[in-house]
Formats: C-alpha cells, structure tokens, sequence
C-alpha cells in the first residue's frame, strides 16, 4: 500500500523533476488504484458501473489527502494517473488474452472478436502498441491519447495537465486519433504468407 | 504512412502538412496540399491518407470498451492463486518493493513454504529478471545461518518480477528489544550478530544497502535473521554501473539511507557500515539518528551534507519519553546516558560519519569494536575530533611534528618498562632481542641475495634473468623442508622472503603455500593482530586474487586493512598500501566504484606526502584505471601524467613502474582518440618490460595485447598482427598450449588476421582458441562462444553453411546458459544460426531466429558492427519473402541505432 511514507517524498521528488520518481510513483499508484476499486466493487455502491473517470477523480481526492499539499496540481496528477490506468488496463488485457491462451482453447482471436468484450481487450493491446510507436515520434500526442483514452480525461483536464490551449488539444486530438487508425491498419494488416526456398 | 516509415524529417514534412491541411475546411484541402507539396506525390499520398484516416477515426479511440469495474472485479475475484510453481497462501504484507505472500510449493512429499515478494508495476521486469540473472550465482552463495536465502525468481503471467526467499518468522530487531525490556548489552548481543552477518556477506561480495529495524527479524530462538539480503541492488536501475549510475534512493526510506545514497553516489560496503551504525543507533537509543521529517528536496538535500553526528547518550535521556524508552531498556535514563557516553557513543559515532572513508572500514572492523566494548577492553576508534583536531594542527605546525613523535616513543618505552617487572622476565626478553636481531640478520642476507634479481627493484639494479632466480628459490625452499625447524622466526622471515620474490616474478602457486606457513608461524610467534601478520595477509591477499581465487583474496584484503586501522599508533604507509591493494583487488572484480574511495583516500589523505613513492604512484594509476572505467577520460588523462611525472621523477623512467605508468596513460590517450601517443607509450613500456621484467613476463605480454588492441581499432592492422603474432608465441611458450590467456591472444590475433582477409590462417586460431577454452572454461562461461561464433562468421563467408550452423548454434548452446536472453551477444548467434540456414534453403525455419535476435538487436547500443550486419541480413531476409513492412520497420532502426 503506497502509505504516506512512501508516497510524500516520491510525489515531491517528481515535483522536483526527478525522472526516477516518476516511474516509481507509476508502480505506487497501480497497487493503491487497485486497492481502491476493490474497496468500492465491495463496499456499498457496488451496484452502480465503475467508470475510469470516475476512480481517477476518486483516487484524486483520496491520494491528496493523505500526502497533503504535495502534488503539483490537480491536473498532472490526473495525467499521471492516466498513465496508471494505462498499465492496469495493457496488463488486464494482456492477463485476459494469456488466460485464454493457456485454457486451450483454439482460434481465440476469432473467438474474441466475435465477442465485444474480446473486441475491447484487443483494441486496448493494438493502442498501446500503436501509442509505443507514436511516443517516438511527438510525446504530446501520445500524451494526449493517454489521457483521454486511457485516463478517461475532459478535454480541458487535458488542456491544463499539458499546459496547453484546449484548442490544441483539440487540433491534436485529431492529429493523434488519424495516426492511431493508420497505425492500427498496418498492424492488423494479415502477414504475408511463408513461403519456400533460398534468397 | 504506407510503404516504408519515413525517417524523422521526411515524418516532420508529413506532419506539418497534415496539421495545415486540417486546418481548410475539407472541400480545400485536396487543392491545398497539391500546392503546398509541389510535385512531391509521395507526400501528397502520405498527406491524403492522413485525411481520410482522420474522417475514419471520429469518435474511435474515446475510451476503452471494457468497463473499468470487470477490471478490478477480475483481480479480486482470482481467489486462490498461483505464481509461477507456488500457490498463495496469504498475503504477508505490503511495502516500497510490492507485496509479499507467504506461499507454498509442493516437492516430493514435502511442502515448501516461501516468502514470496512480487514486485511493483513500474520496476522494468526485463532489468530486474537480467540483474537476477547475473546476481543469482553470487545470491545463492551467500549461506549463512543469519541470512534469508533468496531461492528463486521469475516473472508472473501479467510480467511482473517475483522473487522466492526463505521464509522467516520473527519480529522486527526494534520491536523484539522494547517489547522484551532487553538491556543494552543484550541489545549490543543482537547487533554484533547483525554485523557479523553483514561482514558474511560482504565477503561474498554481496552489500545490502538497505539495513533497517523492518529488513531484520528475531526468531522465537532469539536469533536474528536478515531479510532481503542483495536484493535492493537487483531493484535499482542503477545497479548495472556505467557512468550514469544512481544508486541508493530508489525505494528507500531516507531516515535509513547513508548520505552517498542521498547524494546519489555508489552504494559500497561502507554504506551498510553506515546503516549499521543507524540501526545501533536505534537500538540503543529508541530513535533514528536523524529526524526523518523533512523530507523535502532542501531537507533532504541538508541531511546528505550533515557533518555532525549526534551523541546517543544526548539523544537517548533527551525528550518527552526519555522515561519511557530508559524503561524498555530496563534503566533510567540518566544511567543510561552514563552507559552511552564514551566508548558508544564513539563507536556509533565512527560507524555514522558522513564521509565513507572517515568511518569504520568495514562491518567486521564495526563489530570488533563492539565486542571489545563488550569484554572491556579498548575499542580501536577514537573520539573523532581529538584526532581530527590534533591532525590538523600537526599539518598547520609540521615542525611540531617531530616533537609529538618523540612523545610517542617516550609512551613506548613507558610501556616496556611496565612490562620488565621482574629479572627474570628481561632475561628472556634479552634472549628473544638477541634471535630477533640474528633472524633480521639472516632475512637481511637472503633479502639481498634476491634483490638483485628482483624485478620490482629501482631500475639501476634490476637485471635479473626469471628462469636462473626461479630454479635457485626452488633449491632454497627445497632447504627450508629440512634445515632451521628449530628457528621458526627465522624460517617465516625466510618464507616469507622466497614468496614475495615468487610472488613478483608471476609464480604464485609456489608463492601460496610459502606464504601461508609464513602466516601460521607469525600468528603463533607474534600474535593474531601483529605486523607479521599483517603484512602476509595482504601478500597472501594479493597471491589469491593473482589466482582468481576472488572471494578469498578479498576477505584476506578487507582483514588487514581492518587490522592495520585498529593499529595504534596507526602506520600511514601500511594503511595506505592496504586500501591500494583492496582497490586494486575491487578493480579486478569490476567494482571500480567501491575502489575509488579507497584510491581517494590515499591521494587526499593527510599523510599522502610522507607516504612511500611505489605506494603513491600505484594508487595514482589504480584511480587512473577506474577514471577510465568510469569515462572520466580527461581526469583519467592528468591522474596518469600526474603518476608518470612522479616515477620519473623519483624511481627512474626506464623502471617497471615506469613502464606501467606509461602503460596506464596509453591506455587512456587511445581512448581519447591520441592514437600515435599512446602508440609510443606503449612501445617505450614494452621496451622497459623487457629490460626489467624479461621478455616472457605477463606483464610484458599483456602490453603488447593493450598496444595491438590500440592499433587494430585504429585499423593499422599490420602493426596490430606482428604484436599478437608474438604474444600469442611467447604466451604458449611461456603459459603452455593450454591456457585461457593464449586463447585469448589467439582469439585477437584471428581477428585481425579476418580483417587482413587471411581466412585460413584466422580459422585455425579460432579453433585452437575454442579448443582451450573448452578445456579450461567453466561450461557457462560465454567467453567459450566467442571464437565459436567467430567461426560461423568464417564459414558463412566462406559459404559453408552446415558448419556456420553447428558452430553457432554451440555458441547459442553456451550463451543461452551464460547470460540473460535478449543480450546482444545471444542475438549475434542467433543471427548467424538464421543466417546458416537461410544459405541452406530453410528460410521457414530462419524466420524465428531472426525475429528473436531483431527484437533483441533493435534497440540494442552495443556491438555496432554485429547489429549492422544482424540486422541487415534480416532485412534482405523479410524482402525477399515480401514483407515489405517488416523489412523497413528493421531498415528504419538500422538507420537509428539504439532508438
């Protein structure tokens, strides 16, 4: 559990710019983000559906709490719990797939496709995939997917972690989702066959 | 974005078109970008389908169409569960690392039950899983009853590390002392076994770098017990070394961590000193050392700087619950305070100080302190600023210096006199100053004897020829078995002198066991803490990390750099001649950064002046070396000048040590790029080996190698191949055909012969090489690969494809056993391996071969020329079958290495 001990020095450590911190704060905060969801899936309001905007903005109010004025602002901390979000679903996703895998069942992948819920987990790999390439080439854009795909972010929210216009996010967004679909297109784009014989 | 991934600036066009394009409203932006691109079609396509994908996409991408709560509900659901072969019991706890779970494993009708610690999301799975890798052999060595052992690692379905460890059930050391009222000196008990723990596995080169109250526990036997022994090094990212490394903070809790941790500097044995110094602290007082509030970057910053090291004895009666932490020590506190003071609040003083090199110079120097506080007798630190102030006023007045010493001497004969209470007493006393004197007389005569033949001597007096001195040290400790058994002294001095004299001329399986009775005699004749001893603890050290025996050789170094500081009046010369020596050894053992402070400390120290030239150069060109481990080059470039002008200028330039300093500064300037500089220095050295050393020395052979190194990177390739011609000539002379050193000079020579295109002549030193290897290596050390795929690449030039096969896949055999996967050298094999069977019409069966070694070599920095040539042929590979995208994925990071 990412008690105070651990998470006050981290968090102004990362507000000092340490890079390092950054990445641990990201391994602290799946576990308490993970913590939280089951006290909720638990806990009273079990009925109603869990969104990701909904426990980002929880986890915010919680985490502020207990580390006090630390945090540099309400808005990057939601950026970085996009990025959180983005590990607990890849891995979620990646679990699923694994699972399956190991069930022994045959042609999974038609299986999930057939299934919306399998469509889901498979979208949920291909963006990652397709956002480790688009971070090599403009990190805002990236950033941006992150935060609205993953962290399920207001295009505001956006705006103010980033530091930006929300007319940018804007024009960025567009920019961003045209590089995902294009990505996306070529990754699913069925291999060529194997063939035969020497160069 | 079809067809090949453009490199950055053709993307950069792209994408500035597009932004510009979205702009217009879309009936435009066709006419637009026609314009704007000015005949180029490939961006007008690249362009246009970026308009389309962005009609495509709207609304796509909004969020995940899975629920956020099946997430979660399938994680808590997952009742029972399993990582890897063990079933999860319970879970223990959770802390900075992750979560551990007690969990069990079924064997042949037994039930193992384990601590199980899976790590946080956001540790790189790969590096830690890499780090185990290197680590686990050395992890696995470190039995000792105080320590957890760590059994296993590997990586859960989701990827994340896991690591297996002993599991102990216990309190922690803090908890266990105040719930049980334990007394100080009981709790002096628990901390010496703490120490004597860490001094275990510091010989083992193993440092923990995170000794705290939590990470130790008390068994209901009353032990304790260390967890998460090395494991803090497999977590941090820094661990690896290289220049950039930051070490320490990761995941540690700041009121434990040392000052160089704070700093971000190497993590050494010294920094468990330090927490062991804080944890003594804690367990005598009932507080940390340091108030662990500010944890902000200034405070933290303050605490790395501290200079004061607060008193237990103020700190433990001072406070609101003065009174109650006195109670759990079963006391009061102003008799608790009378404890404290002096003798431990020195010692945890000395343990806590700020500078590494000012603390105690290891866990088991530590520990001696404590039990000799225990037995009552003197402990061997002293009040910190008592000497530190008489130091300083010694170097403000030196004249006084020769004073203060004559005090010393007075002190001496003070205690002698005590000592001669009684006539009969001083009659033996007179007896054994009479031996002494005949035994200093017969050293003396065999000293000179050999010391012309010497070849360490000044150069004015060394001409000894190696073979001659070597048979007449055999005829003389062939003497030895049968004359003077009624002398020992005498014997051990004369021991001890045949084996330094083997020891300089490279013999040392004859200088061992020499050295050894020599140190048995000494402990007898003079005590275990006696000069004698010392001195052949640190001979013997040297001899054993001559032999490779590492391990060994390094406690033997730490020992007597320990005694020799417990030593009053403490001899400047010898403590510095045995931290260069530790140094030297922690160079060896590619633990540059543990050897600095040592070399540091000698160059900087107060005594540096008066300190024996030899000793002073060597540790001049040890820091040379690390610098230039370290890629500090142009610090590297003046320590090495600094030591050349100082043998110049006292032992002789034409002098061994001469030599080597010139060696040292080569060595750097080639690495700066200096190549015909170095080029000379070298010459010049191996000449003065010659001279000096003889031609057959190691030393001498090993300059040659250095210098033709130099040569084939600077691609003077001729120059390059008579030099490793004739060291690999002499070296099977010298060391006899099987030795892994020929082969090492063989395996070079090949290549520059590969380079010469001398083809034969290279393939049948590359299978002797592969030959002695098999012979003398270990099976998994990956040294033994190397020739074998260099082989491949002969035979794959050489269009023997069935060969290039069997030879790669031998070195993929041994790689695989060797190192981690993913490493580059294992994607060179696997490469070729693809490459063989491609040549033989198998592409199929090429094609995950190269798929492994391109997702190791794609983002891999090292061995540029091997990645090159990988990922070249892998390329051609996916073209020809059509897989244009793969092909220019790889082409892409060709153009882009380690991107």
């Amino acid at each position: 559990m990412g008690d105070q001990d651990t998470l006050a020095p981290l968090v102004q450590r990362w507000t000092d710019g340490d890079r390092g911190a950054f990445d641990e704060l990201v391994g602290v905060l799946y576990d308490d983000l993970r913590a939280m969801a089951h006290r909720h899936l638990l806990g009273e309001r079990a009925n109603h559906t869990l969104t990701t905007t909904a426990l980002v903005h929880e986890a915010y109010v919680e985490l502020s709490r207990r580390t006090g004025p630390a945090w540099r602002g309400r808005a990057q901390f939601f950026a970085l719990l996009s990025k959180v979000m983005r590990h607990v679903l890849v891995d979620y996703a990646r679990q699923k797939k694994a699972a399956k895998r190991g069930g022994g069942e045959l042609h999974v992948e038609i299986d999930e496709q057939a299934a919306g819920a399998g469509n889901g987990l498979l979208e949920i790999l291909s963006v990652n995939r397709a956002l480790e390439h688009l971070e090599a080439r403009d990190a805002r854009l990236a950033r941006i997917v992150e935060c609205r795909f993953f962290g399920g972010l207001q295009e505001s929210e956006i705006a103010e972690a980033l530091g930006v216009s929300t007319r940018t996010v804007e024009r960025d967004w567009r920019r961003a989702r045209a590089y995902l679909h294009t990505l996306l297109a070529t990754d699913q784009a069925p291999a060529p066959d194997e063939e035969h014989g020497a160069q | 974005m079809t067809g090949e991934p453009p490199d950055r600036a053709r993307w950069q066009a792209i994408d500035r078109l597009f932004e510009a394009a979205l702009e217009r409203a879309p009936a435009d932006r066709a006419t637009f970008i026609e314009s704007a691109a000015a005949g180029d079609q490939d961006l007008i396509d690249a362009v246009s389908s970026l308009l389309r994908a962005e009609q495509d996409s709207q609304g796509r991408f909004e969020s995940p169409a899975i629920p956020v709560s099946d997430v979660f509900a399938a994680q808590a659901a997952g009742g029972s569960r399993t990582i890897g072969p063990y079933r999860v019991v319970r879970e223990l706890g959770r802390g900075g690392m992750g979560t551990v779970y007690l969990a069990d494993r079924e064997g042949d009708g037994f039930t193992q039950r384990v601590a199980l610690k899976v790590l946080r999301r956001g540790m790189d799975t790969e590096d830690v899983l890499r780090r185990f890798v290197t680590e686990r052999r050395i992890l696995a060595s470190l039995s000792h009853p105080n320590i957890a052992r760590l059994y296993d690692g590997g990586a859960t379905d989701d990827g994340r590390p896991y690591l297996v460890m002993e599991f102990v059930e216990g309190e922690p050391i803090s908890a266990y002392c105040d719930s049980r009222h334990l007394p100080v000196r009981r709790r002096l008990e628990l901390a010496l076994e703490v120490a004597a723990a860490v001094s275990a596995a510091h010989a083992s080169l193993v440092v923990h770098r995170d000794l705290k109250p939590s990470n130790i526990l008390v068994t209901a036997e009353g032990h304790v017990k260390l967890l998460d022994f090395g494991i803090a090094k497999l977590l941090d990212p820094g661990a690896d070394g290289g220049t950039h490394t930051r070490t320490g903070l990761f995941l540690l809790t700041p009121d434990h961590a040392s000052p160089e941790q704070l700093r971000g500097e190497p993590v050494t044995t010294l920094t468990d000193v330090y927490q062991l110094g804080a944890l003594l602290f804690e367990l005598l007082t009932g507080t940390a050392p340091y108030e662990p509030g500010s944890r902000t970057a200034e405070g933290l910053k303050a605490l790395a700087g501290r200079l004061d090291v607060p008193r237990p004895s103020v700190v433990a009666s001072a406070g609101p619950d003065a009174e109650t932490r006195a109670r759990r020590r079963g006391t009061t506190p102003a008799q608790l305070r009378r404890m404290l003071s002096g003798d431990l609040d020195t010692i945890v003083g000395k343990a806590l100080q700020a500078e590494p090199p000012r603390r105690y110079v290891s866990a088991e120097a530590l520990a001696g302190d404590i039990q000799r506080f225990l037995d009552g007798r003197p402990i061997s630190a002293h009040p910190d600023t008592v000497s530190y102030r008489a130091r300083m006023f010694l170097r403000r007045r030196p004249w006084v210096a020769p004073a203060a010493g004559a005090a010393a001497l007075f002190a001496g004969i003070y205690v002698t006199t005590l000592v001669r209470h009684s006539a009969a007493l001083e009659a033996e006393r007179n007896a054994a100053t009479l031996q002494a004197e005949r035994a200093q007389e017969v050293q003396r005569f065999l000293v000179d004897l050999f010391a012309s033949a010497d070849p360490y001597a000044p150069a004015d007096t060394a001409r000894g020829r190696g073979i001659t001195v070597v048979e007449a040290l055999d005829i003389g400790t062939g003497r030895l078995k049968t004359s003077l058994a009624d002398r020992p002294d005498i014997r051990a001095s004369i021991l001890s002198a045949i084996s330094q004299v083997y020891q300089h001329l490279g013999v040392h399986d004859r200088a061992q066991p020499l050295r050894e009775e020599a140190l048995a005699v000494h402990t007898s004749l003079h005590g275990p803490e006696s000069r004698e001893v010392r001195d052949s603890l640190g001979s013997l050290a040297t001899i054993r990390g001559e032999r490779g025996e590492l391990v060994p050789a390094r406690e033997l170094h730490v020992r007597r750099l320990a005694l020799a500081e417990a030593t009053r009046p403490v001899d400047a010369a010898e403590v510095a001649d045995a931290r260069v020596r530790l140094g030297r050894h922690l160079i060896a053992t590619s633990q540059e950064q543990l050897a600095e402070p040592h070399f540091r400390a000698v160059l900087d120290g107060p005594d540096a002046e008066s300190l024996p030239v030899t000793t002073h150069v060597e540790a001049m060109r040890a820091l040379a070396d690390v610098e230039r481990v370290l890629d500090r080059l142009d610090e590297s470039e003046r320590t090495a000048r600094r030591a050349v002008a100082l043998v110049d200028a006292s032992i002789g330039a034409s002098s061994a040590a001469g030599a080597f300093a010139r060696g040292t500064l080569a060595q750097t300037l080639g690495l700066i790029g200096r190549v015909d500089e170095a080029d000379g220095l070298f010459q010049q050295a191996i000449g003065t080996l010659e001279r000096t050393l003889g031609a057959t020395h190691g030393h001498r052979l090993m300059t040659m190698n250095n210098l033709a190194v130099l040569r084939l990177n600077a691609g003077r390739l001729e120059g390059a191949e008579a030099l490793l011609r004739e060291t690999a000539e002499v070296g099977e002379r010298v060391h006899g055909p099987n030795h892994p050193s020929v082969a090492g000079f063989l395996q070079n020579h090949a290549t520059v012969l590969v380079r010469l295109n001398r083809p034969d002549e290279a393939r049948e030193r590359y299978e002797r090489a592969a030959a002695i290897y098999r012979e003398t290596l270990e099976p998994d050390n990956y040294t033994r690969a190397l020739p074998l795929l260099s082989l491949a690449g002969l035979d794959l030039a050489a269009q023997r494809a069935a060969s290039a096969e069997a030879a790669a896949r031998e070195a993929l055999h041994i790689l695989r056993a060797a190192l981690p996967s993913g490493h580059a050298i294992t994607a060179v094999a696997e490469c070729r391996i693809a490459r063989a069977l491609v040549a033989r019409a198998q592409g199929p069966a090429a094609r995950p071969f190269f798929e492994r070694a391109t997702a190791s070599l794609t983002s891999a920095t090292s061995l540029p020329e091997y990645r090159r040539e990988c990922l070249e042929a892998a390329v051609a590979f996916h073209r020809a079958r059509g897989d244009a995208t793969t092909a220019s994925r790889i082409a892409a990071a060709l153009g882009t290495p380690g991107s």
